[in-house]
């Protein structure tokens, strides 16, 4: 076996992209992320592996997972790991200023005020508008994520929708009061904001906690997981930030074997024992794992004694499955100019909003796809 | 036809050799240059979407590239970028190739090679090299400006990340453009020198007045290929954007828009009619700048 590593996220799809086009030097598997399995759907690249078997994985993985990677009766990919996320507090920082844990997104807003009061170099969190997969989780749990799709040629793409603006009104009045910071994600500012105490908070994936820990220093065994806030105070909703699937290209000659190992990769004990180790550190969708108890237990450095485990399983369990659009790959590419106006301070986040709408449903109605935006 | 056979025959045997020589460039020429011309014109007539497949789309996609705002904001940028980055490189290039060839400063091969050094390193690391250099609240110079009292400095945002590349550019290229300004004035015959000197004519008056004058022809070539250069601008953005993703828009340059277009969105078409329009502009600036220079040698 041969594996490339073809660079991580819009790197590694455009390449394979380019090899599909070109009609060679494709690979016979490979790993790609939730989000982007439709836009290699739609252009018919992926192979159908319910021919192989696959749905005898069903069983074993969890829903959420196993609903993106199907289409009807067709398997499109093996599900690997998940990124549900959980709000992630500094609990020496929380103690210190007096804040508990918000329930709700209003008692966040609440929370966020009264530690700029007590302390005006705080924020109680990091968003970054620029980073498209943190604002999709996040819309997700919100209840107000973007697209409708469920294959063919008609594509929902809703920005500007009544759900939709409420988020982006909610995020712009933080960013305004500079209640939250607008670091880029995983850059230097960012962890040291975390370590300092200028950030008391992370909204932070289930596998963010394992490189966190090699960022920061100081807070180390400070930090413990706890459910995101809620809009309805009751709800126990969550978003997935990132996890991967493995696929196999269509035509491999390989077809049968490759099948074979991504059903094992993503959906055995063994595999597992590597992929969930602390190098790895990649979070299950694989359940006898995932409800496991010394799952469960595990702790880690950063978190001490507390087993933010239980808090990111649960999350797991109940997280709306987004229905990705599929041309996720421009999405990306053109993510990060539209929000960099919000960063800057030049445009709201709400604006941005409406100007990326604007350009996703022109290049979607330019790929020929039936764009619906009410 | 017999009759006409003969001289060209003969001429083509006395090319023969000639011709030989300039194949392997013109080889070359053909495979690298003309055939992706050529397919990319061919490719920007056609439209390949997610649904529908591809279909012959006439000139549909140049319509699309000259109504882009984003393209031409680009061209504007490199076009600014080239007025400034061209002329400062230079006069740098001229001002130390004439101190070198005055011999004023010792050991001269040994800074000449220093000099030269930047161009050795390629874009791509001198742009990883700059972006940490220039770092916001960490890099070496950030730290000055602030003992400057010029406060935190980004080099990174959205009004200095212009500068910033001129300055890694011109960091890059000023070596290379010494190099050839300074082998022109060390082919001026050395009596033009000697018979100033005994005129009483001044180092500044020789370097000003009789040496400039004499290397004109190549710095003319110079602002051609440094402006060509300019205007295909993009490993330094392309380098930068991966670190400071928020300072390089999608167009930021006309080569990243292609990029951009073509690799990032998939849109292969409208990449290809986006190169080809590019390649048009920089054909006119060329053709332009040297109707100038000709007219001007005219003149004289």
């Amino acid at each position: 076996m041969k594996l490339e590593n073809a660079g991580a996220s819009t790197a590694e799809y455009t390449k394979l992209n380019d090899a599909l086009k070109a009609g060679s030097g494709t690979p016979d598997v490979a790993q790609i992320e939730y989000f982007e399995l439709p836009s290699f759907e739609v252009t018919n690249s992926l192979l159908d592996l319910s021919k192989y078997g696959l749905a005898s994985a069903k069983k074993n993985e969890a829903p959420v997972a196993w609903s993106q990677v199907t289409q009807g009766k067709k398997i499109f990919a093996m599900p690997v790991d998940l990124g549900p996320m959980a709000l992630f507090y500094n609990t020496k920082e929380f103690s210190t200023n007096g804040l508990a844990v918000p329930a709700t997104w209003s008692d966040f807003a609440a929370t966020a005020a009264a530690l700029k009061q007590k302390d005006s170099s705080a924020a109680i969190t990091n968003f970054d508008p620029e980073s498209a997969q943190d604002v999709l989780a996040l819309m997700q749990q919100y209840n107000a994520f973007p697209f409708t799709y469920t294959g063919g040629s008609k594509l929902g793409i809703h920005f500007t929708g009544a759900s939709e603006t409420s988020f982006a009104n909610f995020w712009q009045k933080l960013i305004a009061a500079k209640e939250v910071t607008t670091a880029a994600d995983f850059s230097p500012a960012q962890w040291a904001n975390l370590d300092s105490g200028a950030n008391a908070a992370r909204l932070s994936p289930a596998w963010g906690p394992v490189g966190m820990q090699l960022s920061i220093k100081k807070t180390i065994g400070d930090w413990k997981a706890a459910p995101l806030p809620q809009v309805k105070a009751g709800d126990k909703l969550s978003g997935n930030w990132g996890g991967s699937t493995l696929t196999v290209v269509k035509g491999t000659p390989h077809a049968k074997e490759a099948a074979e190992f991504v059903k094992w990769f993503g959906g055995s004990a063994d595999s597992w024992k590597i992929l969930s180790g602390p190098v790895a550190g990649a979070f299950p969708g694989y359940l006898p794992l995932l409800n496991s108890s010394t799952f469960q237990k595990t702790t880690l450095p950063i978190s001490g004694t507390s087993m933010s485990n239980v808090t990111f399983a649960a999350a797991a369990q109940n997280m709306i499955s987004p229905e990705w659009p599929p041309i996720m790959t421009a999405a990306l590419t053109q993510w990060t100019s539209t929000f960099a106006g919000v960063t800057k301070g030049t445009e709201t986040l709400p604006q941005a909003f409406a100007s990326f709408q604007k350009s996703m449903v022109s290049y979607a109605k330019s790929q020929g796809f039936t764009v619906s935006t009410d | 036809m017999p009759t006409h056979g003969r001289r060209p025959r003969r001429s083509s045997r006395r090319q023969w050799p000639g011709a030989v020589f300039v194949a392997p460039h013109m080889l070359m020429l053909a495979l690298f240059m003309l055939v992706p011309t050529v397919y990319a014109v061919y490719t920007s007539l056609f439209t390949s979407r997610l649904i529908g497949g591809n279909r012959f789309s006439g000139l549909a996609n140049y319509v699309t590239v000259m109504h882009s705002t984003v393209f031409w904001s680009g061209v504007g940028r490199v076009l600014l970028f080239a007025v400034i980055q061209v002329p400062v490189t230079i006069a740098l290039a001229f001002a130390f190739a004439a101190i070198f060839d005055a011999g004023i400063v010792p050991f001269s091969r040994f800074f000449r090679t220093i000099f030269f050094m930047p161009f050795a390193v390629p874009g791509v690391v001198a742009s990883v090299m700059w972006s940490f250099l220039l770092l916001p609240g960490f890099g070496p110079y950030a730290e000055f400006a602030k003992a400057l009292g010029l406060g935190n400095v980004n080099f990174f945002s959205s009004g200095l990340i212009l500068p910033t590349i001129i300055l890694i550019v011109i960091w890059e290229w000023t070596g290379y453009n010494m190099t050839i300004l300074f082998t022109s004035l060390k082919s001026i015959p050395r009596e033009v020198t000697e018979a100033a000197i005994m005129e009483g004519a001044s180092l500044w008056t020789i370097i000003v007045r009789i040496k400039l004058p004499m290397v004109i022809p190549s710095i003319v070539t110079l602002v051609f290929l440094n402006a060509v250069g300019a205007l295909q601008l993009f490993t330094e953005p392309s380098i930068l954007a991966a670190f400071q993703p928020q300072a390089i828009s999608f167009g930021f340059t006309p080569s990243l828009f292609v990029y951009n277009t073509a690799v990032g969105s998939g849109q292969y078409n409208l990449g290809a009619a986006a190169a080809i329009v590019l390649a048009v502009i920089i054909g006119l600036v060329s053709v332009g700048a040297f109707a100038l220079t000709r007219r001007r040698g005219e003149a004289k």
